[in-house]
């Protein structure tokens, strides 16, 4: 079966709190259809972070997370405050689990070269071009390897920012961080990436 | 191009891209105006892959556009009739639930205000039959947040926040653990220093520099 793609990247934060809510309320009294269209409202969002948090995590695995994410979110219902923004309460859940998976795995897998064929699985679609495939794939790869020396702070800040398209206060909220602070990490963690890449590509 | 028109080499095609950078490097993604590169640019980075690379990493330094990624529509639906088929088994979160997470809470500070304060570790009352309750600590002066990530909880740094116990900087936190299991874990300062505990009666290099702590149970 061909299957259809679409694209995610700084649209992400499109989800309506009013319309969230309820299908939160509704999950709450039993209905569980409610929550599968949670799970699929949210699926693409929390694929996008855990994909560019992980790069190195194949589909297979992304899924797994997914699903572990989004029970989380369901045994949390209980606790989550109708009055608050749901993007953000379940997004945090998913950082937590995003930053489980680097303390668990991140530290322990030193960062290893992706085949091309999986560079090219990952972009497809996006540069039909093999030239311009190969460039961007290295382009992410350093990006990433830059982002693994960050503070997890920075990276978190860059990440949601830069690669999720989050604003400022949805960042803030998620990382429970003032909006100020959101904005110097990304500052401080874009020039660091910058210092990493000159040293590392041309050894500056 | 025209034959005559000087191509643009790689030390002018990086310093351009540098510039590009400075001029962007504040910038406010999804706001503010991002500039499209000159032409002699797209020309070099056409042919250098070295540059090109440069070029492509300068976009994901600042333009949120160039994460995008392509996910197949199919997952959602695929991840729904999963995490469905797994909570079929799981009780049903409800409304008065919340009542009983209250009465938890009540039970869990009542447990804390009557806990007996020592050296780190302390086993506490009453647990289920298999696990049992035991008290971690640690002197952090100047900390804002202190969490513990450890074996039992996946390396969640934010899941498990240690409470100030008003005996100067000391936090602590009480958890309850499967008996008869060994659990290795860290402290987490401020959300971004990992440090090992120094009151553990054991402690274990993790082979990346670091140190685990070693908790008995």
């Amino acid at each position: 079966m061909a299957m259809e793609k679409e694209t995610v990247g700084s649209a992400t934060t499109g989800h309506d709190d009013t319309e969230d809510r309820r299908l939160v309320q509704r999950t709450l009294a039993g209905d569980l259809q409610a929550f599968a269209s949670i799970v699929e409202s949210y699926t693409p969002v929390f694929r996008s972070l855990l994909t560019h948090m992980h790069p190195h995590r194949c589909n297979e695995s992304i899924e797994d997370d997914l699903q572990e994410i989004f029970l989380r979110i369901f045994r949390a219902l209980p606790r989550f405050a109708l009055e608050k923004s749901f993007f953000s309460w379940a997004y945090t859940i998913a950082m937590n689990w995003s930053r489980s998976l680097w303390r668990t795995y991140g530290r322990r897998r030193r960062w290893r070269t992706v085949p091309y064929d999986d560079c090219m699985g990952t972009l497809e679609g996006s540069d039909p071009d093999p030239f311009d495939s190969v460039v961007a794939s290295e382009a992410k790869q350093m990006l990433a390897r830059g982002l693994s020396k960050l503070k997890p702070i920075q990276r978190d800040v860059f990440t949601l920012r830069m690669m999720e398209g989050l604003s400022v206060q949805d960042t803030a909220k998620v990382l429970g961080i003032p909006e100020g602070t959101v904005k110097t990490h990304l500052h401080r963690a874009r020039a660091l990436l910058r210092k990493w890449f000159a040293s590392h590509h041309w050894n500056v | 191009m025209d034959e005559e028109e000087v191509e643009m080499d790689c030390r002018e095609c990086k310093t351009y891209i540098d510039a590009w950078i400075d001029r962007h490097c504040g910038s406010e993604p999804g706001k503010d105006h991002i500039e499209p590169f000159c032409d002699e640019v797209l020309i070099h980075t056409g042919q250098c892959p070295r540059c090109a690379t440069h070029l492509g990493f300068a976009q994901l330094l600042i333009d949120p556009s160039s994460h995008a990624i392509s996910i197949d529509t199919d997952v959602g639906a695929r991840v729904s009739q999963s995490v469905l088929a797994r909570i079929a088994g799981e009780p049903k979160p409800s409304a008065k639930m919340r009542m009983g997470r209250v009465l938890l809470a009540a039970s869990v500070l009542t447990i804390m205000v009557c806990a007996l304060l020592g050296e780190q570790a302390i086993r506490l009352v009453a647990p289920p039959y298999g696990r049992e309750q035991v008290r971690l600590s640690i002197i952090a002066p100047d900390a804002d947040s202190v969490m513990v990530a450890g074996d039992w909880n996946n390396w969640d740094s934010e899941s498990q926040r240690l409470a100030k116990t008003g005996r100067g900087d000391e936090w602590s936190i009480e958890l309850e653990l499967e008996s008869g299991k060994e659990y290795r874990y860290q402290f987490v300062i401020d959300g971004e220093r990992w440090i090992n505990d120094p009151s553990a009666r054991m402690q274990v290099e993790d082979g990346f520099g670091g140190v685990n702590s070693i908790l008995e149970m």
